[in-house]
């Protein structure tokens, strides 16, 4: 209660803060081709219009959709470069970001290399480098009236819209719940919180955005090879060597020990292996698995607790994601005090979550957790 | 009694590495047997990945932790038979339907279990059977990354549990395919008559 209290009161103080800012807050925006994030893709910057509508953090696992009510354009005499884990973003020197860490509005003069950005829905991307430059060119920023943030990028990085600087979702105040951040994923990093507003969210539409283009580019390869006609499946190859069981748990303890180490190794790891559960069929396949009509794994009090309504599928899914991604974090967290079996097998390690006592296994494997099972033995039910 | 009923009594009592033994026998005994196949390659699954959670969430058994530490000694020798039967019946059924769309998704919680080998993907089983037009009914299940995080339309919802209770597909792979039925379409099945029930809906 006390840490609510302090999370709140942290948050109004920003938001004060803030518009005390916002005087400076000009000239901020981005070069015209940048990529802004929209419900079916992307589009520069340049390109949108008052009423368009573009994707939004809304500062927890989900994005929603809002439309553009305002549109900005001038020229700046300096611009600001940022390489986002390799993606890069030109932007006039003003311009806002959140630092999850901070946990405030950042302007970019102010970000450098080795600091974390927010990128939606709830991952961290690391500063690769940031440069100034000096010449004329024209920015582009935009207004949204609920929001006050979009997604800009190939991350999905969160940037504040033009106008007065609003913490998050500070003006939802009622209803704040607090989420950890995977950062705390490391044990040398203190958990992160974020105070985030509640109700009124759209969900998916980064995860479908990005199976539609998984999906797009999928049939536009069978197209190019079988002239339309879907692919026989891959067969095992055979020339392919099976890789060796031993070298492979070396490769998972090395794994952990670098994670130990580096907070960057076990963000990256984190990251990816929360972009499998998300963005793949094989993810959603071990989601299914562990949550979808599975009485034995005794989830039903836990799901409940945490608002999923049992008897709808896609509520139980949403909420099982969010398990298997906290649990995810607690298990990276461990580092080499993970124990491994061959071929980079965790089995049955038991993780506490939510007031039960999970147990789970899997496998590590191409630098990512791959859940195979999770259940709470009834002796473990609250 | 016929060899699946066989097998599934074995599976209710329990005995999985009777289940296996006897599995192998049957394959032995008739190599071009697809629902063997399908039905040994989903016991090593369950037995690997789901042991212990029968024997501390399901068995009634007293001897249960015993049984469940048996059954991890054995977890390396069941391995081997898993990688032994999936390339054998691969190489046999890669173009069978019904074996693609089973396979895929009873591996699907570890398929290096199964397939170690760089460049495998068991999805590329799930999308050649549905591509072959084998339960494409359950398509958005397998393929539609955003289905579940899609906003909730019961009317949908409604429609699409009538369309799989009423699918003689699903209905005789129920009667047909033992536990790897119940785990594969089993579960669709189950949550469509629960989106019935709770909307009233009878007919």
């Amino acid at each position: 209660m006390v840490r609510f209290f302090l999370l709140r009161a942290s948050a109004t103080y920003l938001f004060l803060l803030s518009v005390l800012c916002c005087v400076t807050s000009i000239p901020e925006g981005f070069v015209a081709d940048t990529l802004v994030r929209i419900p079916t893709g992307y589009a520069h910057i340049q390109d949108l219009s008052v009423g368009d509508k573009v994707l939004v953090s809304t500062f927890n696992e989900y994005v929603a959709s809002e439309a553009i009510t305002k549109i900005i354009s001038h020229e700046i005499e300096t611009i600001i470069r940022v390489n986002v884990d390799g993606d890069i973003i030109d932007m006039a020197e003003n311009q806002l970001f959140f630092v999850p860490l901070q946990q405030r509005w950042v302007p970019v003069s102010q970000i450098h290399e080795g600091m974390y950005l927010l990128s939606a829905p709830l991952r961290a991307v690391r500063v690769k480098s940031v440069s100034r430059i000096e010449q004329k060119t024209q920015v582009y920023a935009f207004s949204l009236n609920k929001h006050h943030n979009y997604l800009v990028g190939q991350h999905n990085i969160v940037v504040h819209n033009f106008g007065p600087m609003v913490f998050g979702a500070v003006q939802a105040a009622e209803g704040i719940t607090l989420l950890n951040v995977f950062l705390a994923a490391n044990p040398l990093v203190a958990p992160v919180t974020i105070a985030v507003g509640g109700a009124g969210l759209i969900g998916g539409l980064i995860w479908k955005a990005i199976g539609e283009i998984k999906e797009s580019k999928k049939s536009s390869k069978k197209d190019k090879s079988s002239g339309g006609q879907p692919e026989d499946p891959k067969k095992p190859k055979n020339n392919d060597a099976e890789p060796d069981p031993a070298t492979v748990r070396a490769a998972a303890i090395a794994l952990l020990k670098a994670i130990e180490e580096s907070r960057d190794k076990a963000i990256e790891v984190f990251n990816k292996t929360y972009e499998w559960i998300t963005t793949t069929e094989n993810g959603l396949q071990a989601i299914r698995h562990a949550f979808e009509n599975r009485p034995k794994h005794n989830f039903g009090p836990l799901l409940t607790r945490m608002g999923a309504n049992l008897a709808d599928k896609k509520d139980v899914l949403r909420v099982g994601t969010k398990i298997l991604a906290d649990v995810t974090q607690k298990l990276i967290a461990m580092g080499s005090k993970l124990p491994l079996k061959d071929d980079g097998v965790y089995y049955n390690i038991l993780v506490e979550y939510g007031g039960e006592i999970i147990t789970t296994r899997g496998r590590i494997i191409d630098g990512i957790f791959k859940m195979s099972t999770m259940f709470i033995q009834p002796q473990h039910v609250r | 009694m016929n060899w699946k009923k066989q097998v599934t009594h074995l599976e209710q009592e329990g005995s999985f590495d009777i289940a296996i033994f006897f599995l192998q026998k049957i394959i032995a005994e008739n190599f071009n047997n697809v629902d063997a196949y399908i039905f040994l390659l989903y016991r090593l699954m369950d037995t690997l990945i789901e042991g212990t959670c029968y024997w501390s969430n399901i068995s009634k058994d007293p001897l249960h932790v015993i049984k469940n530490e048996y059954y991890e000694s054995k977890h390396d020798d069941y391995v081997k038979l898993a990688r032994k039967y999936f390339a054998e019946s691969y190489a046999k059924y890669s173009h069978n339907s019904e074996y693609l769309f089973y396979v895929g998704v009873i591996i699907a919680p570890d398929p290096y279990i199964f397939n170690p080998k760089k460049g495998f993907d068991h999805m590329d089983m799930i999308h050649a059977a549905l591509a072959l037009n084998y339960n494409t009914i359950l398509k958005d299940e397998f393929t539609s990354l955003n289905a579940y995080l899609t906003p909730h339309d019961q009317a949908d919802d409604i429609v699409y549990s009538r369309k799989i209770l009423n699918d003689p597909s699903i209905q005789e792979q129920l009667a047909t395919k033992g536990a790897a039925g119940e785990y594969v379409v089993g579960r669709y099945v189950t949550w469509a008559k629960k989106v019935l029930e709770e909307a009233g809906d009878n007919e």
